[in-house]
């Protein structure tokens, strides 16, 4: 709903407190509001709990010349007012949802945020960004933030996590300011396409909100009752996947003095120096989440923050002495990006950033995703046909992303370890090259048979020989399109071995 | 970044180790907004001039890329007939707005405060 409102010189944004019921919206709103000195208007209150909406208005800040204007909503959390709580959000340009996060109300928090995150993705573009305000942090039964952290991943989208004890206003601050931004990135985003609405906002006061959502409200429906079921209660499939394991660099890390060291990518980045532009602050913010050490690798490039579950990695030479020419290569980077999305695994972000040495680093940052190779590590605890089945479930998820990046506009090495499997399909879960390759069309799943070779000879070795006997049977068995090529990879694999152990397998 | 309470607490004593102290606060380049302040005048408007200051500090950073000027910025020092201002660079996003009272302080004193204290804002 973001207004550029000229004849008063701001820009209006609605900022929007969610979260499951009891989790500490109004609580936050108070707090925030003793801590910019504002007064917080809350319409109508039923034995302490909101029943439409709490409203502040904040008038600071300045962007691109004009004034912020924050109108500050929180929604009701009741179940039964979900209709109120989908129309206030639905307005949204940026979302702080307030999650209770103790061990025996987490789980309620996460629902919520899911349904949140779901609803967004059906609005236009630009992305509303969201934030989780992990809440009741002083509670000793509050969840370590690391787990929560994991646990908000596994519901697969792009959320910041900022801590926050809102009876004692921590965390309050710093979550709104963070909010804030993320609604300007997005308003920078509307400037650029022109799509923000220019004039006088069409809700301006709390009592405009009140008219607004009454009016929308079938007869009978008020204050203490109870409304029909919600409109927009999503159906919501469990997503049970496991959380995803941080991948250790393969590349050994070389020691630097702390003078040559560069400053690690930071969240407060300004606005034109991260893609993609709200997402992607939402991503750098969780990924920077810890301090962050960088660590120069053998191949000259730079890390950060190993362990942490995000590839945090910036090359040799994409270390610019000119911002201007940063800022070409990060279009051109962001433009590579975009054209491989499809074939992209989520949750990426390219950040220029300065590093603190006169000089700007173009550092990538993607979440770790579990590639392949990873997904066959244990491997060996498995029975033989078992183990068959997984080798051919891997070659045929390379096949079929080879397959796809073939007719698409970009190329990538596909590999055990630059392939994964996402919700999508197979995914390209590597960092992705600075340039495009050479050839676009090509097939750049390189050499299946010796990949998977080296696992049944590596990881297999006592039992190679039943390991692969029943990979053939597997694919004469149940065959897939890739099957013959899979079959006659392996096969030519096999040349390579003794020829007891061909005539055996085959 | 350092919590509210710890912003605001290294803001006291700021406060204290500098004589003409009116208001501080530590503001966020992109939005103008304060992330912590400090202020001994009640009508001394710290939310606007914080705004105002994070467009000049952004012209700044205007002017030096337009300029070519590969360096950082650091800080910037304001003299006005009875106030000093200084804006001390946090991290690329944030920086510490302070106006103290000229005929109680002296430059070398704010700005040695300011900068003694600047990571504990990080």
């Amino acid at each position: 709903m973001a207004v550029l409102d000229r004849e008063r010189d701001v820009i209006v944004v609605r900022v929007v407190y969610d979260g499951a019921p009891e989790a500490g919206k109004t609580t936050s709103l108070r707090a925030l509001a003793g801590s910019l000195g504002q007064t917080l208007y809350s319409p109508a209150e039923e034995y302490g709990r909101t029943l439409y909406f709490d409203w502040m208005d904040y008038t600071a800040g300045r962007f691109e010349g004009f004034q912020i204007r924050c109108q500050i909503v929180s929604v009701p959390g009741q179940p039964e007012l979900a209709q109120r709580r989908w129309r206030l959000i639905k307005d949204a340009d940026v979302v702080v949802s307030v999650a209770d996060s103790t061990h025996h109300r987490v789980v309620e928090s996460l629902e919520s945020l899911r349904e949140l995150t779901r609803f967004l993705e059906r609005t236009s573009a630009p992305p509303v960004g969201v934030i989780l305000q992990a809440n009741k942090r002083d509670l000793p039964t509050a969840m370590p933030i690391e787990e929560l952290r994991a646990l908000v991943r596994t519901g697969g989208s792009t959320v910041g996590v900022v801590e926050s004890i809102a009876a004692d206003g921590t965390g309050i601050r710093e979550a709104f300011v963070f909010a804030v931004r993320l609604a300007l990135d997005r308003v920078r985003e509307q400037l650029a396409s022109k799509t923000l609405a220019i004039g006088k906002p069409e809700i301006d006061s709390s009592d405009a909100l009140m008219d607004h959502l009454r009016s929308r409200e079938p007869p009978g429906a008020s204050d203490g009752l109870p409304m029909a079921l919600p409109l927009i209660r999503q159906v919501l499939a469990e997503n049970d996947d496991t959380v995803t394991q941080s991948t250790p660099w393969n590349d050994v890390s070389v020691a630097v003095t702390s003078d040559d060291r560069p400053r690690s990518p930071d969240p407060s980045a300004p606005s034109g120096s991260i893609w993609p532009p709200v997402e992607g602050r939402v991503i750098l913010q969780e990924a920077a989440s810890t301090r962050m050490t960088t660590h120069r690798l053998r191949s000259g490039g730079w890390t950060a923050g190993l362990g942490h579950g995000w590839r945090i990695f910036s090359s040799a030479d994409t270390v610019y002495g000119d911002v201007e020419a940063g800022r070409e290569m990060l279009v051109r980077v962001a433009r590579l990006h975009a054209a491989c999305k499809s074939l992209l695994s989520d949750n990426r972000c390219i950040v220029l950033a300065t590093t603190g040495q006169k000089t700007w680093r173009l550092w990538q940052i993607v979440r770790a995703e579990r590639s392949l190779r990873e997904r066959l590590t244990d491997i060996q605890r498995c029975t033989t046909p078992e183990a068959a089945q997984r080798i051919v479930e891997a070659a045929t998820l390379l096949c079929e992303i080879g397959v796809r990046m073939q007719s698409a506009p970009c190329s990538l090495p596909c590999t055990l370890d630059t392939i994964g499997c996402g919700d999508r399909g197979p995914v390209y879960v590597g960092l992705m090259p600075m340039e495009p390759l050479a050839n676009p069309g090509a097939d750049l799943t390189f050499g299946i048979g010796s990949q998977l070779g080296s696992i049944v000879r590596d990881t297999l070795r006592d039992r190679r020989l039943d390991v692969l006997s029943a990979i053939a049977r597997e694919l004469l068995h149940n065959q897939t399109p890739h099957s013959s090529r899979i079959l006659d990879e392996v096969l030519t694999e096999l040349a390579e071995e003794p020829k007891e152990f061909q005539t055996s397998a085959v | 970044m350092a919590s509210e309470k710890i912003i605001n607490e290294n803001f006291e004593r700021l406060a204290g180790d500098i004589p003409g102290f009116i208001a501080a606060s530590l503001v966020d380049i992109e939005s103008g907004m304060t992330l912590g302040l400090k202020s001994n005048r009640p009508d001394f408007d710290l939310a606007a001039a914080s705004a105002y200051n994070s467009e000049m500090v952004k012209q700044k950073l205007k002017i030096m890329r337009a300029l070519n000027l590969r360096t950082t910025f650091e800080d910037m020092i304001i003299t006005l007939g009875d106030q000093i201002h200084v804006i001390k660079m946090i991290t690329p996003g944030t920086f510490v707005y302070l106006a103290a009272d000229r005929a109680s302080c002296n430059l070398a004193i704010v700005r040695n405060v300011v900068n003694r204290n600047a990571s504990v804002f990080q």
